[in-house]
């Protein structure tokens, strides 16, 4: 009986679950930023930098970069992104990733 | 009998209902610490992963300046070492995102080889030999007071821009010494523009042929100053084309004057 009030899962662990989430989507971000490279980042037309990120989205996680602040495909309202900014002098790209399940 | 069962069945039943009590608590407070550990861990990572690409980008931003900076006007090629390590100086730069801040400090360092493991940057990351290289010093950091992080990281990093600045200054002083002392033992006897262009383009063939090994180009545009001496002011300048720059190709121009007098004095035409 006090194994199943344990088993019971809490608004923590919930929270904790959607933290490791954050966790996996900011590696996959990390990851092609690190693949891409930066200066290709910075020399893409905006365009080619949409393409490329949208071919990471899959149904469990959704991509997306924001360039001088017009995003390629906007995250759905109330979702929760992960991001991580890379400022060069005059181009500011914010690299999204949001997971499809609910946090 | 009957009543002894009830009491113990009433006690059972108490201790079974605060073990359970206990174990809610305990469950509860294992799961506030997880989501508390997760959280520091979450933050942690954030603070990892962003520093990487602020490192990145303060990284780049130096060489695009940098591009810029060399692709815009030609340099004289006597200072031109000197003028690119004021620029990279200038080109410093602090940055702040969402509580990580991040400052650089960057200076020209002789040429390598030396790695570097900022792979974010590639194809400029680390310091070949021949290239512009430049040492990169980062300090980022960052606190989460709430959940008891802090970070901070101090790196140095080599990153660099293809162009060969020494050795287009080196050939192009060279040229300069070479087509002057050529001059210097050249007999003319007409000093009009079209009389001593020959002359000229033979003393610039040795110096155009190493620029061309380098993979450079040389050119030599001339002034005829005086008849009287027969002298003149040439402008050598060399290019490195084709240079690979993080926002894209570009080229560098190094140039300088040189004055030369040729060895006879030129024959007055008669009128």
């Amino acid at each position: 009986m006090t194994a199943l009030f344990a088993f019971a899962p809490t608004p923590q662990d919930y929270a904790a679950a959607a933290q490791v989430s954050e966790l996996h989507l900011r590696d996959e971000l990390l990851g092609y930023l690190q693949r891409q490279g930066a200066p290709w980042l910075l020399s893409t037309p905006s365009q080619g930098v949409c393409k490329s990120i949208s071919e990471l989205s899959n149904s469990s996680a959704s991509f997306d970069a924001n360039i001088n602040g017009i995003a390629c495909y906007p995250p759905p309202p109330g979702a929760a992104t992960v991001n991580l900014t890379i400022a060069f002098s005059d181009r500011r790209v914010v690299l999204e990733a949001w997971s499809a399940e609910p946090a | 009998m009957v009543r002894r069962a009830g009491i113990g069945a009433t006690l059972a039943s108490g201790m079974i209902f605060s073990i359970i009590l206990v174990s809610n608590f305990a469950v509860y407070y294992a799961s506030a610490g997880r989501a508390a550990s997760y959280t520091q861990a979450n933050i942690e990572d954030w603070f990892y992963d962003q520093g990487v690409v602020m490192e990145g980008a303060a990284a780049i931003n130096p060489l695009v300046g940098l591009q810029s900076f060399l692709g815009a006007n030609p340099l004289d090629c006597r200072s031109a070492s000197s003028n690119a390590a004021a620029v990279i100086q200038s080109l410093s730069e602090s940055d702040s995102v969402g509580g990580l801040d991040s400052r650089m400090v960057a200076r020209l360092v002789e040429s390598g080889p030396r790695s570097d493991n900022l792979s974010i940057v590639a194809p400029f990351g680390g310091a070949p030999n021949g290239a512009l290289d430049l040492a990169l010093t980062f300090q980022i950091g960052g606190e989460g007071p709430n959940y008891g992080v802090s970070y901070l990281k101090n790196e140095t990093h080599f990153v660099n821009l293809p162009v060969r600045l020494a050795e287009i200054a080196g050939d192009c002083l060279a040229a300069i010494s070479e087509i002057e002392a050529s001059i210097r033992s050249m007999p003319v006897t007409n000093c009009t523009e079209s009389a001593i262009a020959p002359l000229v383009e033979a003393a610039e063939q040795g110096p155009k042929l190493r620029a061309s090994t380098d993979g450079f180009s040389l050119g030599l545009p001339f002034w005829v100053l005086g008849t009287a001496g027969c002298t003149i002011l040439f402008e050598v300048t060399v290019l490195q084309q084709g240079i690979a720059g993080p926002v894209g190709p570009f080229s560098v121009a190094l140039r300088d004057w040189g004055i030369a007098t040729f060895e006879q004095p030129p024959v007055q035409a008669r009128a």
